[in-house]
């Protein structure tokens, strides 16, 4: 299988998702319809988990996302744990800004929703 | 008819604008005004709450406005309404008005005043609890919006409901939220 790559638009973010595990999710996430977008990214999960590709250290750097995204969010990683189930290890590395408040928490919502490995990053700006 | 655009626009001076705009909205439209708000205001922290709240506002327009109408790229009609987001001294206030079905106004009413009630964690409890459930009957959304407006706005959600003179089946809903500078 390939890796998968999705170009960031004004409402959705840069997917980077490589065979190699080395996954990013990057930017705004607010699009009108998130279940549509997140299709195929889920299809191709589901490949992954059944694949011999190694396991995953996801980085989701978001600056904004919609509550409806939020949601579909959760089923991400449902299926995230699906994964997990199938025999490989999966870390979230979720990263906010210093003084982002919001965004650390909606990392530590999520963390306590669901049973992955879930890293909360602040990102240093001098990077 | 100069007159009448003058009178206008001395209403437009009368506020600190940062963003207005009335008609049929995109998703593309809501991030552009985005940008905008992004631009005006170096948005960190706490204020990154005022492009959340015009986001969640915008985008309820776009699913449940009753009035329905084209924008230049889209095959789907999309919801019309109207959006502001005003500078006051020591806050912005972000503001929605769209048009509803009137049999409508008890239930928002009722979800307005039920979010009100509620302190910050409650909000947060409810909100953790509603995303986990299965979306609403007849939301297009998660039905998320309104309970995280309530969560991140400084002060109460005000609201206010008036008639449509053109259509007696129709009410105005307005929306406002406000968020703190500090």
């Amino acid at each position: 299988m390939n890796s998968l790559l999705i170009e960031a638009t004004k409402a959705t973010p840069d997917i980077i998702f490589g065979t190699d595990g080395k996954w990013i999710l990057q930017g705004k996430c607010c699009p009108e319809n998130p279940i549509s977008f997140f299709e195929p990214i889920f299809e191709w999960i589901s490949e992954y988990k059944d694949s011999e590709n190694p396991d995953i250290k996801l980085d989701m750097i978001l600056t904004y996302f919609n509550t409806s995204s939020s949601k579909v969010f959760l089923d991400f990683f449902d299926l995230m744990v699906e994964v997990k189930q199938a025999g490989k290890e999966v870390t979230i590395n979720w990263f906010y800004e210093a003084d982002d408040e919001d965004m650390m928490e909606s990392g530590e919502e999520f963390s306590e929703d669901v049973d992955l490995d879930f890293n909360l990053v602040i990102i240093d700006e001098q990077d | 008819m100069i007159e009448h655009v003058k009178a206008l626009f001395e209403t437009l001076a009368k506020h600190q604008i940062i963003v207005s705009y009335q008609g049929a909205i995109s998703n593309e439209m809501v991030m552009q005004m985005g940008e905008i708000i992004e631009q005006k205001q170096s948005l960190s922290g706490k204020m990154k709450r005022l492009f959340s709240i015009f986001l969640e506002l915008s985008q309820n327009i776009m699913r449940y406005s009753d009035e329905k109408g084209f924008v230049e790229d889209s095959k789907e009609p999309t919801g019309v309404g109207m959006v502001a987001v005003l500078e006051v001294e020591d806050r912005y206030l972000i503001s929605a008005a769209n048009l509803i079905a009137a049999e409508r106004e008890t239930f928002v009413k009722d979800q307005f005043d039920y979010l009100n009630t509620l302190s910050k964690d409650e909000l947060k409890a409810l909100f953790l609890q509603r995303r986990k459930e299965p979306a609403p009957e007849g939301s297009k959304g998660a039905g998320l919006g309104l309970i995280d407006i309530t969560r991140k706005s400084s002060e109460k959600i005000e609201y206010m409901f008036w008639p449509n003179p053109l259509n007696v089946s129709q009410r105005y809903v307005l929306i406002l939220a406000s968020v703190e500078k500090v």
